[in-house]
């Protein structure tokens, strides 16, 4: 399995909304990111509307992603926790709960995910299996404000989502902040997976 | 507002400006998901209340709190 995995690029962006990978080689079978997020917005807010950020492919920005999102936010108390899911309708752009404000100033509030794109580069005309570029996120942050990590204070997300506009191979991904801009530290690194 | 971008080709990272497309695009998002939090704001205070209310009548029977606790 040698050169298996390829690491492709890494991006750390600070001060910017957005954040953005270009000219993604067609070279390897399937796509791999990993990521740590922390953006400059002060809201004191802990739902995911304000940890969030949204990723679109090749450039689209039409309504033509549709995804299916767990949540699950921790508490103290597991009668108060939270679980719940949505499978929206089409939109112009796919979410990641996983990108903490620094209203949370401690070394815990930072937000992680990773995504895993298989058949990034095979064309939906080639393989329709890869209609829509089917892939799956996983993210979780940590809203502890006292510097004191536990789980009660802990949000999760998986999603799976689909592209159905991107019918051709992924050459670039945005992923852009709902508030502030990313802060230093935040990284994003691709790595290229070949399965032979 | 800004965009980090890296070449993957190149490994080059640069900064660039969002087209005025691009910004718009992003504060209609940023609005969607303000009303999208208010809305959830509302259903969760309507939940709380609803709970609070059925605590409330379940006592008047008689229930202890650990007995509505539990259910």
């Amino acid at each position: 399995m040698a050169n298996a995995v390829t690491k492709l690029a890494t991006l750390t962006p600070s001060g910017t909304t957005a954040a953005a990978f270009t000219s993604i080689s067609s070279a390897y079978d399937d796509l791999y990111i990993i990521a740590s997020v922390k953006t400059d917005s002060t809201s004191s807010s802990l739902t995911r509307a304000t940890a969030r950020l949204y990723y679109q492919f090749n450039g689209d920005t039409s309504f033509n992603y549709n995804s299916v999102n767990v949540y699950v936010q921790g508490h103290s108390s597991v009668a108060t926790g939270e679980d719940y899911w949505n499978s929206g309708s089409a939109s112009n752009n796919m979410y990641l709960s996983c990108a903490p404000t620094s209203y949370y100033s401690s070394s815990n509030g930072w937000g992680s995910f990773e995504m895993y794109i298989p058949g990034y580069a095979v064309a939906t005309s080639a393989n329709p299996e890869y209609l829509g570029k089917p892939h799956r996120v996983l993210g979780c942050y940590d809203f502890a404000s006292t510097g004191t990590a536990y789980m009660g204070n802990s949000f999760n997300q998986m999603n799976y989502g689909m592209a159905t506009g991107t019918n051709t191979a992924i050459t670039s991904i945005n992923f852009k902040t709902i508030y502030g801009n990313y802060t230093a530290g935040t990284t994003m690194t691709m790595y290229g997976i070949k399965n032979t | 507002m800004k965009r980090t971008v890296v070449n993957c080709a190149t490994g080059e990272q640069t900064v660039e400006d969002l087209t005025d497309d691009e910004i718009a695009e992003v504060e209609a998002a940023r609005a969607a998901h303000e009303e999208e939090l208010a809305a959830e704001e509302a259903a969760a205070a309507a939940k709380a209340a609803a709970k609070a209310s059925g605590d409330a009548k379940l006592k008047e029977l008689g229930l202890t709190d650990e007995e509505i606790a539990a259910r």
